[in-house]
């Protein structure tokens, strides 16, 4: 009896199957993909960066590593990881995936091939990043090098981390998040964008990390507004703000605004914006509220600080110029691209059910471009930094 | 005996045969002969000649005529030695005269007079090396039995302290005392454990380890389930606990039982220091338990089959170290670990000159040269020396070992199954511990099964005043440990 059990659950270890013995040094960890889209023989283009190239032995002891991008091509996901795997000696491993990044092309046409593809594959971890380039090839932004990372898919998503943290252009999504504003109804899902700047050659030499000034550098650029899985384009600085600011993205962000002939700058903190929607005589009414503290932090017109009043129009001012801001947002996403990235309809569908579910199908074109949405903003200026006058004034 | 002294004489040396540390001389007192016999090599010359050579000699030769009549009634009560004895049974002086007593032979009277002249053959009372503790009592058990019970007798001056002998060994007739607290301890348990030694039909005991076998029979388990320990301070806290306490003759290591797993996670020590220090230094010690047990498997299990556990740049970092290492991750683990075990073997048995050049070989050929010559990757000599380095937190040899066993085990487990291999040896690694008992209280209390009270005591250590009782598992009468009296101060 003893042993028919102990026979029985060895069989059921031995049943269950998770016989995925990989040697370390049998893998290829791919830690970020490129995806293109080859116009004329209508293929995917992919390119992986492999993050444990040895280069050198004597690297190896010190646990550094070079990176290796290997390009497969084929009519789908598959059959591009496929020839990539045929180029690579070592088995191709995507559970250390960091940042996945579709050209404009592929984006355009839509993700969902791709995201399926990711969704069903057990290895990856479903949070590494999604980003769009403009105008250049995936290929192009992965060769490039920077002397402050080791890796260049870390120097991406360590980028896009720091960039949400201190300015306003950058939204922190990964892939579950992309999915999950794909799959609900109610919202359309947004990402962040890259560029190159520099040399797009130079940039991809490791010779290049020995000059103090790399020749190239990525650079995390505006939004990329979707809408479904298709790429519709992308927002400028403004509305890029606007859009994060109005989905409590921002943590930081600055505001610039006019005085006289000069600029004075605010810096706001954790900004909070709440959207209120209602139906009244049934037509949807959209509130959102921003308020926020904040802090000045330049100051180049000659106003006395020390006044309540001046800081009184002064909060006003920037009242005004962050709504704008929020309003561009609001303007774009309406009119030029007619996407619901808010979310507005999400709202409409937890408090307003019925009437969400009459117009789901036509909700963005039909219902959410056509909105009147308020805009409040309530702010705090709290302090003025370690100086209380400009120092202009300080001097008279 | 009977027959004159010649006889005898001739009887006993046909015995012991003609051993050159035998010792013997027959005096004419008067018209009667003694014979005094001992062995040299354990009798001391000077007692000798001080208890028993001056006092005949000086005493009995002025009055020979009056009082050789009664020479044996007169040696019995003039010799001037506390431990005076006679011997009825004549196999009984074989015995006496192996430790250490002088044997003295009458004509014409049948028992012996045996007195003790032993020599001091024990070192003295030293400080531990085994179990080193920074504060609290240094002194440790010799080899000499009656020191180590004295040295418990002066700790704990109750009537109730009982220490009863038993004579073990059919050769070495070994003396073994089974000490205990008379209304403290279990009496059944007692009861027990001196049926168990009774049972025991060996021709010596040479250590307290021999009996440890025998006291836990019936199950199999590289856990030990006595303590063996040096220090009068932790059996003195057992016994005031109620656990029975086992001497041996000729050996410094007592044996404490019934031992729990929690046991060996503390040191007598902690009874010393402040409750909150020791709390820390007991959870450290659960932690390290934990980490020597498994840190090898988690890391094979992590490595070649649950990449997707390690952080991104560990991952890269590991894979680039591994890169130039030709033998599986497992193989390799295990090599590292059974060369560290020689390692510490070799320490241990190398006589201590030369212990630095073992050292020095090992930290170089593990630490630097294996890794340089791309034998075995960097990550595992850190997991190996962190593994042992969690290893050598324990004092207990046996407990060391067993922890070993184990190790290795898991790095099995891992090797075929990852984590999911990790899980089911833990399984049967908890099985195994629940299902150990040492004379009949069951080795994981009392975290299972739970007792909140005597847990103040285990894991972690409750300020004095909070403990005021004894742990249930070991004793079920006179619980209470701290009085009212010293509550209310």
């Amino acid at each position: 009896m003893k042993i028919k059990l102990l026979v029985l659950c060895c069989i059921t270890f031995l049943l269950c199957g998770c016989w995925n013995y990989n040697e370390l040094n049998q893998i290829a960890i791919v830690t970020a993909l490129g995806i293109d889209k080859d116009k004329k023989e209508n293929t995917y283009q992919i390119s992986a960066t492999i993050s444990n190239a040895h280069g050198t032995q004597s690297n190896t002891k010190e646990g550094q590593s070079q990176t290796v991008i290997i390009e497969g091509k084929g009519h789908t996901i598959s059959e591009a990881l496929n020839d990539i795997d045929l180029q690579s000696p070592k088995e191709i491993y995507l559970g250390s995936l960091n940042v996945i990044i579709f050209s404009e092309d592929v984006a355009k046409e839509g993700v969902n091939k791709i995201a399926d593809f990711l969704m069903r594959e057990p290895e990856s971890r479903k949070k590494f990043y999604l980003l769009v380039t403009q105008d250049e090839k995936a290929s192009d932004v992965l060769q490039i090098l920077s002397p402050l990372e080791a890796l260049p898919s870390q120097n991406i998503a360590s980028n896009i981390l720091e960039a949400t943290n201190y300015q306003a252009v950058v939204a922190d999504i990964n892939y579950s998040d992309f999915i999950r504003t794909l799959i609900e109804p109610g919202k359309q899902p947004v990402l962040s964008s890259i560029k190159i700047t520099g040399d797009k050659k130079d940039g991809s030499k490791y010779s290049s990390l020995e000059q103090s000034k790399p020749a190239g550098a990525i650079k995390l650029s505006n939004l990329a507004i979707f809408k479904k899985d298709k790429l519709l384009g992308f927002a400028n600085k403004k509305e890029s703000q606007g859009i994060n600011l109005i989905a409590n993205e921002a943590k930081r962000i600055t505001i610039e605004t006019k005085c006289d002939n000069d600029y004075m700058v605010a810096e706001l903190n954790h900004p909070h914006n709440t959207i209120t929607v209602s139906l009244q005589n049934n037509k949807p009414v959209v509130k959102m509220s921003l308020t926020s503290k904040g802090n000045i932090t330049e100051m180049g017109c000659n106003l006395d600080l020390r006044d309540p009043k001046t800081i009184d129009t002064i909060t006003k001012k920037f009242e005004k110029d962050t709504a704008d801001i929020l309003k561009a947002g609001i303007h774009m996403a309406q009119k030029k691209y007619k996407s619901d990235i808010f979310g507005i309809g999400r709202k409409f569908q937890k408090s307003y059910p019925s009437y969400f579910h009459k117009h789901q199908n036509n909700w963005d074109d039909e219902i959410f471009s056509k909105l009147k949405i308020q805009v409040h903003v309530d702010l705090d200026l709290e302090t003025k930094g370690s100086l209380e006058q400009s120092i202009r004034k300080e001097e008279s | 005996m009977r027959g004159n002294v010649e006889q005898i004489l001739k009887k006993i040396k046909n015995e012991v045969g003609h051993s050159s540390d035998f010792f013997s001389r027959i005096l004419t007192l008067g018209n009667k002969k003694i014979l005094y016999c001992f062995f040299e090599s354990v009798s001391s010359d000077d007692k000798i000649s001080n208890f028993f050579m001056k006092g005949i000699t000086s005493d009995i030769r002025y009055q020979e005529d009056t009082f050789v009549e009664d020479l044996f009634f007169h040696l019995k009560n003039t010799i001037i030695n506390s431990k005076l004895t006679l011997i009825e049974k004549p196999e009984d002086i074989y015995y006496y005269l192996s430790s250490g007593f002088t044997c003295i032979f009458v004509e014409g009277y049948q028992k012996v007079i045996a007195i003790e002249t032993k020599a001091i053959l024990d070192r003295s009372v030293s400080e531990s090396s085994s179990e080193a503790i920074i504060r609290g009592p240094k002194d440790s058990f010799t080899e000499n039995y009656m020191v180590n019970l004295g040295l418990i007798r002066k700790r704990i001056k109750d009537k109730n302290l009982r220490m009863d002998e038993v004579k073990l060994g059919k050769r070495t007739q070994t003396k073994i005392a089974i000490s205990y607290i008379k209304d403290i301890a279990d009496l059944e348990h007692v009861k027990m454990i001196q049926d168990r030694l009774n049972s025991i039909d060996i021709d010596g005991v040479i250590d307290s380890s021999y009996l440890a076998e025998f006291l836990s029979p019936n199950q199999h388990s590289s856990f030990p389930k006595i303590i063996s320990t040096e220090r009068p301070d932790l059996v003195c806290q057992s016994l005031l606990n109620g656990k029975i306490c086992i001497f041996v003759e000729n050996t410094p290591y007592v044996l404490i039982l019934p031992a729990l797993l929690v046991d060996f996670l503390q040191s007598p020590e902690d009874h010393y220091q402040k409750p909150s220090n020791v709390s820390f230094t007991r959870i450290l010690r659960t932690m390290a338990f934990l980490i020597t047990l498994l840190t090898p498997a988690i890391y094979i299990a992590v490595t070649t089959f649950n990449q997707e556990m390690i952080p991104d740049r560990l991952l890269i970092s590991l894979a680039i170290q591994r890169e130039f290492v030709p033998f599986p991750t497992a193989f390799e683990v295990l090599m590292l670990m059974i060369v560290f075990e020689m390692l510490r073997e070799s320490d241990i048995r190398i006589p201590k000159i030369t212990g630095t050049a073992i050292s020095v070989v090992g930290a170089l050929v593990l630490g630097d040269a294996a890794v340089n010559a791309g034998i075995i990757s960097p990550i595992v000599v850190i997991i190996i020396a962190i593994t042992s380095i969690c290893g050598l937190l324990f004092t207990d040899v046996d407990f060391v070992n067993s922890l070993r066993f184990w190790r290795i085990f898991f790095v099995f487990c891992a090797t075929i199954l990852g984590i999911v291999g990790i899980v089911a040896g833990g399984i049967i690694f908890i099985t195994k511990l629940a299902s150990l008992e040492c004379i009949g209280t069951p080795y994981l209390a009392p975290l299972s099964p739970f007792n909140a009270k005597a847990n103040k005591d285990a894991i972690i250590r409750a300020p004095r005043n909070k403990l005021k009782t004894r742990s249930i598992f070991l004793t079920k009468k006179n619980n209470t440990r701290l009085g009212v009296k010293h509550h209310e101060n």
